[in-house]
């Protein structure tokens, strides 16, 4: 469901590919510091994003400084880490917390309860100091459980549903930008689902499960995942960018495509 | 569509909802197009198995926007009981890119000589009404309890749906409209605008040129990632 929310990096200068660079090695030091090194796996760069743009909404600097991966220490690396990064780390285990759980619920994977287990004593912190993302997460999951056992077809109620779990993680405050930013992460949160109904629509249909899409005829899914990045574009437009436009739009307009793209290349390949 | 639906699923009256269900996937299994590309009939067949599960699903449940489904308590556990999400976005959302501005005002009465279409016409007039006072849902209701999918219909449940911020089913609905009547221009500009932000978007993304050159680069970083970070 993750690794749609990318840049593309070929369009990146050196600086920028840097910081987006130090962006997602400054989440992994801060999730590792904050809540273990087991957390450190279930990273991912869509988190990047909302770092980069609560980042600059609220001009809080995020700047690369030097450092070593805490890994490999021989290995120097640039880091950039500030608070929102703090504030996407919680964010980052509190959403692949119920995520395991939701896996253990629904597939009885035991990896993913252990896994759980792990991260269970963070998530208890993190949902402490964020009880209004964490009950969303909370109940957004159980919903979705919900839709998909129920089998309903429309597409748009389960990828509302997951915008309503995403837009509720991009609002850090509750302030003038709230609004703008909880219908950014909305429509981002639809099109992750979407995006990934479409990835996962062959497969599901051969392995006869749940995927909303089989219910459409005849259909434009560039057309349909675009409308749903227009309304998101809207919202990010009100916002005052000033710092990392170039980077943030080439996630919006080009990179959240990588995989799509990808796959239409493979697809081509194929039917030749 | 005159088969009977459960004729065309395959399965009997008493069925359960799993049964019906599992026997529309293994139809979909066989019958999508996505899996069957050089036939000409796929889609054609999987539009009638859709519209015979929806039928039969729609004749089980009362509420046409979710299909309604049970909730409980909450197994996550440590938090108050889910009682349920009634999200109502807000509707200026569908604004520059997205937005075509109001869908005006829906006047006169729709009228049909065959009087058993009059209950179709009554349910299709009160949505019409609802649509203009932005009662979205409230018109959804009522056109569920058409029995007729007419080109009407769907452009009505495309207007209903798109308010309700169902942007997807929006869109089908305008497509069927448009393809059962391809000389109506309502049902063409209402299709037309559903779409235009989409467009719009597309066309700023374009002086981006293809990514797929990032795939590859995302995909070797998040790889070494992984296997360096891999405890």
């Amino acid at each position: 469901m993750f690794g749609y929310i990318v840049a593309n990096t070929d369009k990146l200068t050196p600086q920028q590919k840097e910081l987006y660079k130090a962006c997602y090695c400054g989440l992994c030091k801060t999730i590792g510091k904050r809540h273990g090194n087991f957390s450190r796996l279930t990273l991912t760069y869509d988190m990047a994003f909302l770092i980069l743009i609560l980042s600059d909404v609220y001009d809080i600097p995020l700047e690369p400084e030097d450092g070593r991966c805490i890994i490999h220490p021989t290995k120097a690396l640039a880091y950039a880490a500030n608070d929102i990064t703090a504030y996407a780390a919680d964010m980052n285990v509190a959403l692949a917390y119920y995520k395991c759980l939701d896996d253990w619920n629904d597939e009885k994977n035991i990896v993913k309860l252990s896994e759980a287990k792990l991260m269970a004593q963070a998530n208890k912190r993190i949902s402490q100091q964020y009880p209004r993302q964490c009950l969303n997460i909370a109940s957004c999951i159980y919903e979705l459980a919900n839709i998909e056992k129920a089998g309903i077809t429309n597409p748009d109620i389960p990828a509302k549903c997951f915008g309503r779990l995403m837009g509720e993680l991009f609002v850090w405050k509750e302030d003038e930008y709230a609004q703008i930013l909880r219908t950014l992460g909305d429509r981002l949160g639809r099109f992750i689902y979407m995006m990934d109904a479409v990835m996962d629509l062959r497969e599901d249909i051969q392995k006869e499960r749940y995927n909303p899409l089989v219910s459409l005829t005849d259909v434009d899914y560039k057309i349909l995942l675009s409308v749903i990045m227009a309304e998101c574009v809207d919202a990010y437009h009100k916002l005052p960018i000033t710092k990392n436009g170039e980077m943030l739009e080439n996630i919006l307009y080009c990179g959240v495509w990588s995989k799509f793209e990808a796959a239409q290349e493979e697809k081509g390949k194929k039917n030749k | 569509m005159t088969a009977d639906p459960y004729q065309t699923l395959g399965v009997s009256r008493g069925a359960t909802e799993e049964e019906i269900t599992r026997a529309y996937r293994k139809l979909a299994k066989k019958y999508h197009p996505d899996l069957n590309p050089n036939d000409p009939n796929a889609a054609k067949k999987m539009s009638e198995i859709n519209e015979a599960y929806d039928l039969i699903r729609n004749g089980k449940t009362t509420n046409s926007q979710n299909g309604g489904y049970g909730s409980g308590a909450n197994p996550y556990g440590g938090y108050r009981t889910y009682t349920g999400n009634t999200y109502r976005g807000s509707y200026s959302d569908f604004g520059g890119f997205g937005g075509f501005g109001g869908f005006g005002d829906f006047g006169g009465y729709s009228q049909s000589q065959d009087s058993q279409a009059s209950g179709q016409d009554s349910y299709i007039n009160a949505a019409r009404i609802y649509i203009n006072n932005q009662q979205f849902a409230e018109a959804l209701n009522a056109l569920s309890n058409c029995t007729q999918r007419t080109a009407q219909w769907y452009y009505y449940g495309a207007i209903a749906h798109y308010g309700m911020g169902n942007s997807t089913t929006a869109i089908q609905y305008a497509q069927r409209a448009n393809s059962m009547e391809p000389n109506n221009q309502q049902y063409a500009t209402l299709l037309y605008n559903l779409q235009n932000g989409g467009r719009m978007y597309q066309e700023r993304s374009s002086h981006y040129g293809s990514p797929l050159g990032a795939m590859n680069s995302i995909c070797m970083t998040m790889c070494l990632m992984r296997f360096c970070c891999g405890c």
